[in-house]
């Protein structure tokens, strides 16, 4: 069967005054339909961008999606007119986004905000909208739906807020939701709250999510695939098991010792990646990961690694197994700065 | 809200009362009296005295400020009953003649120079016709601004943002002195439109000040006027429309309505434009107080007999009433003007509640 949502080298670009940022290089993978994919990465390393550009909403210019294909049930999403691509949004794919402070309008209130679109795609008339929202509402677990409809945003706290934001993304029953960083902004025991909360509604509705965060331990529980991406490109896909357990890219392995694991007797110290992701700009010839790696070998300057399948599922693009190999440098990006 | 509006309103009278002793100190601490004329025209000395007697001119000040706020009535009451108090004899003597009945019951008191005539009279005639002009030029300000505004913002940097800046900037750079008499030789005097001078909306106005919109009488005298006195101003509020505009279409709740698939259309108009308008609104009530101060100049061109005459001519004359009322008046307006703009800031945030 077809995946719900097949990718194809997708390349997002910003032309700006200091030049061509590289925000996504590309980039491919599939989702199937009700499967959870989880994207992690550093900040920067061109998630929001890669998934925004699924549905075209790169602010043009300076943004430009200059190549690729996103086929969303079998209908290129990069080539449909606006009118077309406007129907899928927030309908058959939908958003929820980082900051719920700032990523609903003030003066609005949210049953406002959520029959809008109840409106749009269902064609719902406002009564049978503001129905649906005390529902959907009701359905992400917000106390007294039916009064708290006619407030706004900065009557709810953050947790309700995104609470919120889900109920609009999941107004139009989607088949694929896309959370960009949604528990980012949320106090830790909230973030443990919407993670349950989406669980269940994946449940309920059936939909595919692609879960973007920087926070490798709380997808782990959610997806059932992982990418990890940098500097705009995709360095390692796998099942989620298979990631955790047997971790075949540097920039993994770096981003796995950087997570406490409850697992250990001892924690051992929590280490993080030493150096700054590429210039974008300026993109690296080679390996972008290239400075800040202990595994590196001459080839990885001027070679670009290629994603090649290592195991059932499981690609990697690294011209190191680093099962067996040995590190090569001890401190990669001071080493990098001098040459 | 109504407390709060209330409460501004108390809070105000004190604010007033002191801008209304500091106007009346200061204009007296002028060199010069209301009744020195100079060559032939001076009067005999036995005259300015009877005249100054006449108006209180021969009080302490604190009595004069007394008459002028509280009225001859109480200000002699009070003297008839603390009669130890300095200068209560004359206060005594000149209170039957009764020149005010106090600010505090309406009385703006007697014009010195204007022979006969109250304060009252002088701003029922022209406070309503300054008052039209100044609402038409703030119409004309945002009519013309927002748009423009709106427009140069969603077509950024194309040719009609540059356009919009370039009359933005021509409208904040030429001065009411020279537009003024550039519409008039333009409309009236060369293609024949318009009337070059003078007011055409006549009295009984609605409610006082609001004159007949349907009248072209009305509109072939108020609109070089209010253009001359609006440009300016549009062009303030379409730069500031542009940037705010700017600036919201940048935010992520803009990202999340386009993320619901809804036409940009409704995206600028339903989620953008009201966000936009709350600095644009928070600037009106500046801008209120310059288009009241700017109807001096543009009553002055185009001979209109409004309120700004009077506020010029009335501190050459030393007109002391005059002069206090008619800046406490113009008080009470960007009082009134600033709190109704707090109003209307809340109505479109709803984050902002008065309490
Ligand atoms: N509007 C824009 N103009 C220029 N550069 C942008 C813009 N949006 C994103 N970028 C760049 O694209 C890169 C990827 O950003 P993003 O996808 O937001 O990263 P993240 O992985 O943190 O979500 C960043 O380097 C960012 O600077
Ligand atoms: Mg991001």
């Amino acid at each position: 069967m077809a995946p719900l949502l097949d990718v194809n080298n997708l390349t997002t670009h910003f032309y700006t005054q200091d030049g061509v940022v590289k925000a996504v290089n590309g980039i491919s993978y599939s989702v199937d339909e009700g499967e959870t994919v989880g994207i992690v990465g550093e900040s920067g390393s061109g998630k929001s961008v890669g998934v925004m550009s699924l549905v075209r909403l790169i602010p043009t210019p300076p943004g430009k999606i200059v190549d690729g294909q996103v086929m969303f049930n079998g209908q290129d999403l990069l080539t449909l007119s606006k009118n077309e691509i406007r129907a899928i949004r927030g309908n058959k794919v939908a958003m929820i986004f980082q900051d719920p402070m700032t990523s609903l309008n003030p003066v609005l209130t949210i049953g406002r905000q959520i029959s809008e679109a109840v409106e749009l795609h269902l064609g719902m008339d406002k009564k049978q909208a503001r129905n649906r929202t005390i529902e959907l509402l009701e359905l992400v677990g917000i106390p007294s739906a039916a009064d708290r409809i006619d407030n706004y945003p900065h009557q709810f706290s953050g947790g309700m807020r995104q609470r919120v934001m889900i109920a609009m993304g999941l107004s139009c029953n989607p088949q694929l939701l896309i959370a960009d960083e949604p528990t980012t902004a949320l106090d830790v025991t909230i973030q443990a709250q919407i993670v349950d909360l989406v669980k269940r509604l994946r449940e309920e509705i059936g939909m595919a999510i692609i879960w973007i965060t920087h926070d490798l331990g709380l997808v782990a529980g959610l997806a059932q695939k992982m990418i990890v991406m940098y500097g705009g490109n995709i360095v390692e896909q796998a099942p989620v098991v298979d990631l955790y357990k047997n971790p075949r890219h540097p920039y993994t392995l770096g981003l796995l010792a950087s997570l406490p694991r409850l697992d250990e007797d001892r924690p051992k110290k929590l280490l993080s990646i030493e150096g700054l992701p590429p210039d974008l700009v300026n993109y690296p010839q080679g390996c972008p990961f290239y400075a800040r790696c202990n595994y590196r070998i001459d080839k990885c300057a001027d070679t670009p690694p290629q994603l090649k399948e290592v195991g059932v599922k499981h690609k990697v693009a690294c011209h190191v197994d680093v099962q067996t190999a040995k590190w090569t440098t001890e401190h990669p990006y001071e080493e990098f700065n001098l040459m | 809200m109504l407390a709060y509006i209330i409460r501004r309103i108390l809070w105000s009278i004190p604010v007033l009362l002191l801008l209304t002793l500091t106007v009346f100190l200061m204009m007296r601490s002028l060199p010069g009296g209301p009744f020195d004329f100079v060559g032939d025209k001076s009067l005999p000395k036995s005259v300015v005295e009877n005249l100054e007697r006449r108006h209180h001119l021969d009080w302490p000040l604190a009595w004069q400020f007394s008459s002028y706020v509280l009225g001859d009535g109480i200000t002699g009451g009070i003297c008839t009953g603390l009669s130890f108090l300095p200068g209560c004899e004359l206060v005594q003597a000149g209170a039957r003649i009764g020149v005010s009945e106090g600010l505090i019951f309406g009385d703006l008191g007697m014009a010195l120079k204007l022979r006969g005539r109250t304060v009252n009279e002088l701003v029922a005639e022209s406070l309503p016709i300054s008052f039209q002009l100044g609402m038409v030029s703030m119409a004309i300000a945002l009519i013309i601004g927002v748009p423009l505004g709106i427009m140069s913002a969603l077509r950024q940097n194309s040719w009609v943002d540059y356009s919009s800046s370039f009359i933005a900037v021509l409208g904040l750079s030429i001065p009411n002195m020279v537009l003024g008499p550039l519409l008039i030789w333009i409309f009236p005097l060369t293609l024949g439109l318009f009337a070059i001078a003078g007011w055409g909306a006549r009295p009984p106005f609605f409610l006082g000040f609001i004159p007949n919109i349907f009248d072209w009488e009305f509109w072939k005298h108020a609109i070089l006027p209010a253009i001359t006195l609006g440009t300016a101003f549009s062009a303030t509020i379409a730069r500031l429309t542009r940037a705010s505009l700017l600036q919201i279409i940048r935010e992520d709740y803009i990202r999340t309505a386009r993320a619901k698939g809804l036409r940009e259309q409704i995206v600028v108009v339903r989620h953008a434009l009201k966000n936009s308008l709350i600095p644009v609104i928070t600037v009106l009530g500046p801008l209120i107080v310059a288009v009241v101060t700017g109807t001096f100049v543009v009553e002055q061109i185009f001979g209109i007999p409004g309120m700004g005459k009077h506020f010029v001519t009335s501190i050459g004359n030393r007109d002391y009433t005059v002069i206090t009322s008619v800046t406490l008046i113009y008080s009470v307006l960007l009082v009134t003007g600033n709190l109704m703009v707090d109003i209307v800031y809340g109505w479109l945030d709803p984050r902002i509640r008065y309490s």
